[in-house]
């Protein structure tokens, strides 16, 4: 029945796109915190139940779909793995003979390497929201140390991306290749700027000082200076060779990682904090 | 059926259609996209529900799909309520039969997604190639018209029971 007394229809429309205005100005403002912040937590915490158990319903079924949809390209990546996997042995021989190498100068020199065992939990990823949006949705928040700012790996030990929101149940990540902030990396012995093509695959790495050409296959990774991630974390290659204009280089860079084929990821409590409670939850892995 | 069951029952739907956006459809896609569910079911809601009531459903569906994702809060329920309201302006002309529904609904999710691109460009929140902005734009409101097509003649007896529908 859509016969109505009196027509409240615009006013009410009005009064919504206003409020909806004023929220989305609040949030943007406040970066995610304050009231709308605590709004955010809240609903994600109230569905995250509901989320895993649909999940545990459709992710049969999303596998299937998945499956049928990876069949052509299946043996096509089992060659190119197999090819990775070569190269991949050749530089283990390689990295395995500087190690013994770094052995004897240590003990020449008497020093010891300041490795620092950071606590990484795994989760799973239970979702997306939309077309337009790459985050994700992983299993563990709050109560399994995830923390907003920690940075997220997948199964290779590359950078994914980082936390944004995170409560009691999950968590929300942004992945690079969608994050508006960009990430202080090195290549060779160069530090430069990665910073997302919003809507594309793809990165483009900037170094504004002393900059020298950097080739095809170049590995690009985390940098010391980086405030937000720990130094030389894997993050993706370098596409096509790139020379210096100037004293800047500009490079495109694919990322190692593709967030829309994880299903689950490790997230490394970053900067180092007091370790959770081994009551609150089973997020310690000491890891590298 | 009772009017005040309707609210309910879309409530519901609204809630379903969240679940399984952000779990099937976060991993089922096409060509990298995914139909937008939650304004589906919004626009359908329009057909069977009072002009206030349609307008809150697809505020409040839109500031909770808002919250689950990285998105700034407000920006989904903005571009549902304006969906919403041209849905009410326009419906008598779609309410014709599933077909009809299916390429209406199609078209107020194109509308849905310009206006999500626009008022997200402006707020910092989205920022597209026009290539990627373009595909999204054709491939969204194609398979939102194919997912309507299933889901009108259910949503109509769903909230409209003792009424015989299409």
């Amino acid at each position: 029945m859509r016969e109505q007394s009196v027509d409240r229809t615009v006013p009410v429309a009005v009064t919504l796109v206003v409020l909806a205005l004023v929220v989305m100005t609040f949030d943007v403002r406040a970066d995610g915190r304050g009231v709308v912040g605590t709004f955010r937590s809240g609903v994600n915490q109230v569905l995250a139940p509901f989320q895993a158990a649909a999940s545990a319903v459709v992710d049969p079924l999303a596998d299937l779909v998945d499956g049928i949809g990876d069949l052509a390209g299946l043996r096509a990546e089992n060659q190119a793995l197999r090819a990775r996997l070569a190269a991949a042995q050749a530089e283990l021989a390689s990295v395995e003979d500087q190690l013994e190498r770094l052995e004897v100068l240590e003990a020449l020199l008497d020093l010891e390497l300041d490795l620092t065992e950071l606590t990484v939990t795994h989760a799973n990823v239970i979702g997306r929201t939309d077309s337009f949006d790459l985050s994700f949705r992983i299993d563990k928040g709050e109560e399994s140390g995830v923390l907003a700012g920690h940075p997220v790996l997948d199964q290779n030990g590359y950078l994914v991306g980082r936390v944004v929101e995170s409560w009691r149940g999950g968590a929300i990540v942004v992945p690079l290749i969608g994050d508006r902030n960009a990430v202080t990396v090195g290549v060779g012995d160069q530090t430069g700027t990665l910073s997302a093509v919003i809507g594309s695959d793809e990165m483009v790495l900037e170094v504004f000082e002393t900059a020298r050409p950097v080739r095809a296959g170049d590995q690009v990774v985390t940098s010391p200076f980086s405030a937000v991630f720990p130094p030389s974390i894997p993050v993706g290659e370098i596409i096509e060779d790139a020379e210096p204009e100037g004293q800047a280089l500009t490079a495109r860079v694919r990322p190692y990682s593709d967030p829309t084929r994880l299903r689950a990821v490790a997230v490394v409590a970053w900067p180092i904090e007091p370790a959770v409670p081994a009551a609150e939850g089973e997020a310690g892995n000491p890891g590298g | 059926m009772k009017d005040g069951r309707r609210p309910l029952l879309v409530a519901l739907a609204v809630g379903a259609a969240l679940l399984l956006q952000v779990t099937l459809f976060g991993r089922v896609r096409v060509a990298g996209i995914a139909p937008d569910l939650v304004v589906l079911v919004a626009i359908l809601a329009t057909l069977r529900l009072r002009n206030e009531t349609a307008l809150l459903v697809a505020f409040g569906a839109g500031l909770v799909f808002d919250a689950l994702s990285a998105t700034a809060v407000g920006l989904r329920a903005l571009s549902y309520t304006l969906v919403v309201y041209v849905a009410i302006r326009t419906r008598d002309r779609a309410d014709a039969g599933p077909f009809s529904v299916a390429v209406w609904v199609g078209l107020l999710s194109l509308l849905g997604a310009v206006l999500f691109l626009v008022i997200g460009t402006i707020f910092g929140q989205v920022g597209l190639e026009p290539e990627q902005a373009m595909r999204r734009l054709l491939v969204l409101p194609v398979l939102n018209t194919a997912v309507a097509m299933l889901l009108t003649p259910l949503v109509a007896r769903l909230l409209e029971p003792d009424r015989r529908v299409w």
